[in-house]
């Protein structure tokens, strides 16, 4: 039985994973993964996949969003660095592929500064409205007006709904 | 081949040397090579503008659900997980054949490289079919997007969730479909012999497109199935 | 179809087409098919020179309809579709596509010592895609009109009744020429440089129209999208942007202007780089700062992208991002600044020829600089409250895009024209023109600088009598203007039909383009060129330097 261990581990034992790993190149030099690559990557895919789904059923309250989003990533970041080859691509390549990220960044993140402050201007003029309303019909979700949607469009949606 | 311009500034310079201008190379370039590395700048170029263009929809995702965080909860229970589920697996392995089918390629094996490519495109379709029951089965219960939206029984303002959903997964199933135009395409060129280690940069560049159809997927799966 | 088939072929053709030019093949197939970047580029140009004349005729009638107080020529309605269609075709149809797409296109390969762009083909679709995105513009005029403005803003694009789906999809398809376009010419600058051509041995030009490109890679997807969804909203009604269905129309506007900031610097970024081959050229002097002009290029390409809520500062978004926004605006005025003290300073005991070229770039400088003041006027976040919507606006932004890109383009055009099309024109013509231009350029704009700080609000077609006489200035100055760029644009026609020939290298520019027969042959070089000296490296002022020096 050890001995057969020691065998297993003489030959898939870090040696094999560092010959593995390293591949080959074609006549250009650029890199030929080996099969097991391929294969190693797709299993922890598929073990992502399903923890992605488990993930959603436990109820982690506030976290499942980060924790799904940070599956998502490592997925995708493995599809990239080894599905994609970009962890043996040149360094330009590189550059495009994440500056394209940064600047999706610079999109989301300047929009999302706006959704979340936006509402301090309502907020203020609120005060200045003694009699406004408070039952439940008034925030009632979709089809805001125009004249509401003013200080932050569908903002006055379902933000009290839900949870 | 070269011969010296008369110009102070520029002196004749033989960049090639090695005369052979194989069939596969365009006139305009000199190696092999540069053809290769300027396909591939310029399909990651043309993948980074991809994501931008995606980028968009997800924008509008976060905003929307922003605005309507619970309307999303309650309307993402009427996607039907399972055909989410098996969808990314669909797509996961189609993009394993995919690699497998650049490496064939890259190592002259044609005959693996023309099988992975089919089973590829096959996947492909098998994706296409479960999304086109799931669209059925929302088509069925009203849930359509927008103005369209007929479906009884979840609160808030479930036509903007399930426009969205039509427009994401609207968008990406378009992508699936140019990207089997595209896989069918190079296994036409594949199966009259056209690709070797030599030359391999439309297999590649196919590649790294279905890579990034899966890759869009990996994000849409848990953001519109798995809504917590 | 024989170019298409011929050009591929490869490797044989040095022998056959040893002493003709580009435009030897003749017929129309040879140019609908052709792979060849400078007809390419030539058919470019002649698209873009007509929807220039289109899109100006419009503004004319715009002024036309303004020479008086009271709504005598056109109704509201018409009015409307009359300025929205002169903006729309030229930011989408003219300004965008006019210098990369005409000179870049042309050009650029000759400056890299290249045979062609990376990809012939995809240049080519990208023409085709043009043409296909213009037809849906043009139908779209033919159709109903467009009143919306150029910026398409919900939730009036949603519920006006004019065709704004055929004109989106119009813009949606002209954006993916313009992303493809851009695409080509990374890679082309990336690839394809003759030995010797380093980075800095880059012409300025070329660093231009290559952050030019990063923003059309980068930011046009984001308005394909954007239109996409508007078109969507539209058929829909998916609430994304519709008020009316629980969607944003700030949103909308966030959308929009992450694409359109960028593409402010999509238009003026080539129009640098124009500029700096002609002040270098026609003043026989070295650039001064060539690095300082080559990385600002890349910083106004970068900080472009972080700007864009300045022209949201009265849409209801937060004040906490318009103040960011606000600032982060006038971070692009150092990189900018850069650029003009650097060919100031190039001019600068130069010995200026005032050829034509150079006349424009001098009214450039003089007109830009009037127009990049301006901004900060409006990127101020307090006093753009008061500015927005005015004629300020208007006077602003037609002084950076008219001022600066399409005089830019004019010069630019003047410039090369004798390398395109081996024919010289009028020096006097050209002169004129450039004179009628900067005389009616200023009185059809400086006027609107005071009115609009004076309230008079922009997309009305009657207004106060107040502003009766800067009205009629400024209508008297386009039709001066309009003068000046018909003399312009009959100086380069007819000099085609003219007799004189033009020299190998009129200006006696050192940059590669400058080296090949006039006009290039089919595959630009007769042999590899190679290049040992940077692109402004002129002999005689290193001279004079060395004597002021001393």
């Amino acid at each position: 039985m050890l001995a057969k261990l020691q065998a297993f581990y003489e030959k898939y034992g870090p040696d094999y994973v560092k010959e593995v790993l390293a591949g080959e190149h074609d006549p250009y030099g650029n890199h030929i993964s080996a099969l097991p690559v391929y294969y190693a990557i797709y299993g922890a895919l598929l073990i992502l996949t399903v923890l992605t789904v488990a993930v959603s059923y436990a109820d982690l309250g506030p976290l499942s969003l980060p924790v799904a989003m940070l599956v998502a990533i490592i997925k995708a970041s493995l599809v990239v660095g080894y599905f994609m080859h970009l962890k043996y691509d040149t360094p330009f390549n590189v550059l495009v592929f994440f500056g394209s990220l940064v600047f999706l960044a610079i999109f989301f993140v300047f929009v999302m500064v706006d959704l979340n402050s936006r509402g301090t201007l309502v907020a203020e003029q609120e005060n200045f409205s003694i009699h406004r309303a408070q039952d439940p019909a008034e925030v009632k979700p979709a089809f805001v007006t125009p004249k509401n949607s003013d200080h932050g469009g569908g903002a006055h949606g379902d933000k009290k709904d839900g949870h | 081949m070269s011969t010296s311009s008369h110009a102070p500034a520029a002196h004749g310079h033989d960049a090639h040397g090695h005369g052979e201008h194989p069939k596969f190379l365009a006139h305009h370039f000199y190696t092999p090579e540069q053809q290769l590395t300027s396909a591939k700048l310029g399909m990651w170029l043309f993948l980074a503008q991809e994501i931008l263009f995606f980028g968009g929809v997800f924008m509008a995702y976060i905003a929307l659900r922003f605005f309507y965080p619970g309307t999303f909860l309650a309307a993402h229970e009427h996607l039907n997980k399972l055909a989410g589920a098996a969808n990314t697996i669909i797509l996961l392995t189609s993009s394993l054949t995919m690699a497998l089918a650049v490496r064939a390629a890259q190592v002259g094996n044609k005959k693996s490289l023309i099988n992975n490519l089919i089973w590829t495109i096959l996947f492909a379709c098998a994706f296409m079919v479960i999304k086109y029951f799931e669209y059925s089965a929302k088509f069925e219960h009203g849930y359509l997007p927008g103005k369209y939206y007929h479906g009884h029984g979840i609160e808030g303002a479930p036509h903007v969730f399930f426009g969205l959903y039509f427009t994401m997964t609207g968008l990406h199933g378009l992508h699936v479909l140019i990207g089997i135009g595209v896989l069918a395409w190079v296994l036409i060129r594949a199966s009259k012999d056209e690709f070797g280690p030599q030359f391999y940069a439309p297999v590649e560049n196919v590649g790294l497109y279905w890579h990034l159809v899966d890759l869009i997927w990996i994000f849409l799966f848990p953001l519109l199935y798995l809504v917590r | 179809m024989t170019t298409a088939t011929d050009t591929i072929s490869a490797g044989h053709h040095e022998a056959e087409s040893h002493g003709g030019s580009y435009l030897d093949r003749k017929g129309v197939l040879s140019w609908i098919f052709t792979l060849d970047h400078k007809r390419i580029g030539l058919m470019y140009l002649g698209a873009v020179s007509l929807f220039f004349l289109i899109a100006g005729l419009l503004a004319v009638a715009v002024r036309y309809e303004l020479m008086t107080a009271a709504p005598d020529l056109v109704d509201g309605n018409t009015y409307n579709k009359l300025f929205t269609l002169h903006g729309a075709i030229m930011v989408f149809l003219v300004i965008i596509p006019s210098i990369p797409a005409s000179l870049g296109n042309f050009v650029l390969p000759l400056m890299l010592g290249a045979k062609d762009v990376a990809f012939p083909r995809l240049n080519l679709l990208s023409l085709w895609i043009y043409f296909f995105g213009a037809s849906f513009m043009v139908y779209s005029i033919l159709d109903k009109g467009l009143d919306t403005g150029w910026t398409f803003y919900t939730p009036y694009s949603t519920s006006t009744s004019t065709a704004v789906i055929s004109a989106t999809t119009g813009a949606f398809i002209l954006g993916f020429s313009s992303i493809l376009t851009g695409l080509n010419f990374i890679v082309t600058i990336h690839k394809m440089r003759a030995p010797g051509v380093t980075w800095t041995r880059l012409p300025l030009f070329l660093w231009a129209i290559y952050s030019t490109s990063v923003i059309q890679v980068l930011a046009t997807p984001v308005l394909a999208i954007t239109l996409l969804l508007l078109i969507i909203e539209r058929t829909l009604g998916i609430g994304i942007f519709d008020p009316a269905m629980g969607g944003d129309p700030v949103l909308f506007q966030h959308f929009f202007w992450f694409y359109s900031h960028p593409a402010v610097y999509i238009m003026i970024l080539p129009g640098f780089g124009v500029i700096s081959e002609l002040v270098t050229v026609h003043s026989r002097k070295h650039i001064f700062g060539y690095k300082a002009i080559a990385l600002s290029s890349l910083a106004i390409a970068i900080i472009s992208f972080l700007v864009w809520g300045h022209h949201m500062f009265v849409s209801g978004q937060s004040e906490l991002a318009s103040a960011i926004f606000s600032f982060l605006t006038f971070a692009v005025a150092v990189p900018t600044a850069i650029k003009v003290f650097s060919w100031v300073a190039t001019l600068y005991k130069g010995s200026i020829h005032y050829n034509t070229p150079m006349c424009y770039a001098l009214v450039f400088l003089f007109l830009f600089t009037i127009g990049g003041l301006t901004g900060i006027f409006l990127g101020t976040l307090s006093t753009d409250v008061h500015l927005h919507d005015t004629y300020f606006v208007v006077a602003h932004f037609h002084y950076v895009m008219m001022g600066g890109t399409l005089i830019a383009f004019v010069g630019g055009l003047f410039h090369w024209w004798p390398k395109m099309t081996g024919k010289m024109y009028s020096e006097f013509a050209g002169k004129l023109s450039a004179l009628l231009v900067f005389i009616g350029f200023n009185l059809t704009f400086f006027p609107q600088f005071i009115m609009g700080s004076q309230g008079m609000p922009r997309r009305y077609h009657e207004y106060l009598p107040q502003y009766q006489t800067y009205h009629l200035w400024s209508s008297i100055g386009s039709f001066v203007l309009a003068a000046g760029l018909f003399i312009a644009g009959g100086a380069l026609f007819f000099s085609l039909f003219g007799s004189r020939k033009a020299e190998k290298n009129p200006w006696g520019g050192i940059s590669l383009e400058w080296e090949t027969t006039t006009p290039p042959h089919e595959h630009n070089f007769h042999g590899q060129p190679a290049v040992n000296c940077g692109p402004y490296d002129f002999p005689e002022i290193d001279h004079t330097q060395e004597k002021a020096h001393a």
